[in-house]
């Protein structure tokens, strides 16, 4: 059969339309704008633009170009895992699942346009945003202590440069010296992060400095794992760790650190090291962009993660304020996947299934000696309420505790996968 | 085998399967649940869960412990045996036992057809 004039230009036209229909749908593409590049937000661009196989447009905010994880930080300090292997960066998810990653840092989100304004000058419209921006903290939360001071007396808990002078400085501690935490008040990120440092310069102290004290101000009455914590301390770091907690001045403390004084309820002592953990709250985007309550955080549905001031908008992981789930990056990572599922469903008209959450957090006392703690949940109307639970017992024996330790590690690397790819 | 024993080997050296052990016999899953016929799209949601631990390969360039276990690629068979054990308590990690007692018969039965179609 050859073409005739009349069939050549209909196979034409419908070619064209063919080459068309691709500029056509990426015009009419759905956006979504995911603010924030570590475990909530990462995991919620990779998803989305992994399972709507280029149906839906997903451009991730990230100020760094890699991104060093708090979780595991700890164990670097205790010489159980090498910095360069808490850094991840963004190229899979760009070549392998379609994210457009762009480098740049949101300053203000205007609600009603449905727009992000971005540092560098830019405006990028959306239809759906997800708000993951971790912590920031407090201001005046420890007296004495701002950002000015954290190359003296470091946070350490936004992981990278200030995880690595935490440590250079407990490595150069004086023979005999004492190093001081000032914990954060409820509610902040990884509730057994504080004590698990603990453990981990005392376990670094004990090895190269075994006369040096650790004086843990506290402000909270009760903290995370206490019993296996204090059970550990005792174990393996006899007579190191002294803990004042709030009925001894442990919520009334101030810093001075010219000086490297820590004072606790009048009292001025000086130490050798301070690591200051002040009080938290949502990062400031989600301040800017007024979605969050009195207390600095966002409040969202339990059903998706959607905030409760705006439809259009998510909120994920350390920033939400969503019930019984411990800021954590296991919890960021799993409500990252009940939020992608719903978005996608809304702009895709996916299937979209009941919103199912877990965590479990894993820490580490001493060398093969690891806890762990978890829990299940179901949305609410008024939360995410914790359904069923388990914790590590004290007195369990060697053999358990390594391979809980072992299933922290391969946990590492499984979810930093699932994340960036 | 001891229970305490059990509880302390890592998790590729506990039976996928129902087997004798000298001591015991891990009960094996009811016919009626390995019958069930997995929905698998519900099964690639509800794996999202799984992924935060188990890995989607073996990449021998990886630093794994081995102490979470590929489970990509096996048989649905053991994939259910192992959910319904954990569920009912006969394997011990606290992980596995509280998210399959999350888990009904319907769910299990899309995690095993789900993973059973996955290329390790």
């Amino acid at each position: 059969m050859t073409l005739n004039r009349r069939a050549f230009l209909a196979t034409a036209t419908a070619a064209s339309a063919m080459l068309a229909a691709p500029m056509v749908r990426a015009q009419a593409r759905p956006r979504v704008v995911v603010i924030g590049g570590g475990s909530g937000g990462g995991t919620a661009a990779r998803y989305i633009a992994k399972d709507s196989q280029g149906a839906v447009d997903v451009i991730l905010i990230e100020g760094t170009r890699r991104y060093y994880t708090c979780y595991f930080s700890n164990l670097y300090l205790g010489g159980f895992w090498d910095f360069d292997a808490l850094g991840h960066d963004y190229g899979r998810m760009i070549t392998d699942d379609g994210v457009n990653v762009v480098h740049d840092w949101a300053v203000g989100v205007d609600r009603a346009a449905k727009t992000v304004a971005l540092a560098g000058g830019a405006t990028i419209s959306y239809d759906r945003l997800v708000l993951a921006p971790g912590i920031d903290f407090k201001d005046g939360a420890v007296p004495g202590w701002d950002v000015t001071a954290a190359a003296k007396m470091p946070h350490a808990y936004k992981a990278g440069s200030q995880t690595q002078l935490l440590k250079a400085q407990v490595q150069a501690m004086r023979p005999g010296g004492v190093f001081a935490m000032v914990a954060p008040p409820n509610p902040y990120r990884c509730p057994p992060g504080p004590y698990e440092r603990i453990s981990m310069v005392a376990h670094l102290l004990k090895a190269n400095n075994p006369t040096a004290k650790i004086l843990l101000v506290d402000p909270k009455e009760t903290f995370s794992k206490q019993a296996l914590f204090e059970d550990g301390w005792a174990r393996h770091y006899p007579g190191m760790v002294e803990r004042i907690g709030p009925e001894f001045g442990g919520a009334a403390v101030e810093v001075r650190p010219d000086t490297m004084e820590v004072v606790i309820d009048g009292t001025a002592q000086t130490v050798d090291v301070c690591n200051v953990i002040p009080a938290q709250q949502a990062g400031r985007i989600a301040h800017l962009a007024g979605i969050t309550n009195e207390a600095g955080w966002a409040p969202v549905s339990a059903f998706d993660m959607r905030s409760r001031q705006d439809e259009n908008i998510f909120v994920l992981g350390d920033s939400s304020a969503q019930g019984d789930m411990p800021k954590s990056a296991f919890s960021a990572n799993s409500q990252a996947k009940v939020a992608a599922n719903v978005i996608r469903g809304e702009l895709t008209g996916s299937r979209v299934f009941p919103a199912r959450y877990a965590n479990t957090c894993w820490s580490l006392i001493a060398t093969d000696d690891g806890v762990k703690v978890g829990a299940n949940y179901e949305p609410t109307e008024e939360k995410i309420a914790s359904t069923d639970s388990f914790i590590s017992q004290v007195g369990e024996d060697a053999e358990l505790r390594r391979a809980t330790f072992l299933e922290s590690i391969d946990w590492y690397n499984g979810i930093v996968e699932d994340i960036w790819g | 085998m001891t229970p305490r024993i059990l509880i302390a080997l890592p998790l590729t050296l506990l039976p996928l399967v129902a087997v004798a052990n000298g001591e015991g016999v891990e009960p094996a899953a009811p016919d009626a649940l390995l019958a069930l016929a997995g929905d698998a799209e519900y099964g690639a949601f509800l794996a999202q869960e799984c992924a935060v631990c188990h890995r989607p390969t073996t990449d021998p360039a990886g630093a794994t412990t081995e102490a979470i276990p590929v489970i990509a690629g096996r048989p649905a068979a053991d994939l259910v045996q192992a959910l319904f054990a954990y569920r009912a308590g006969h394997r011990a990690n606290p992980v596995m036992q509280t998210i399959a007692r999350s888990l009904d018969d319907e769910m299990i039965a899309a995690l095993a057809v789900h993973f059973a179609a996955q290329t390790p």
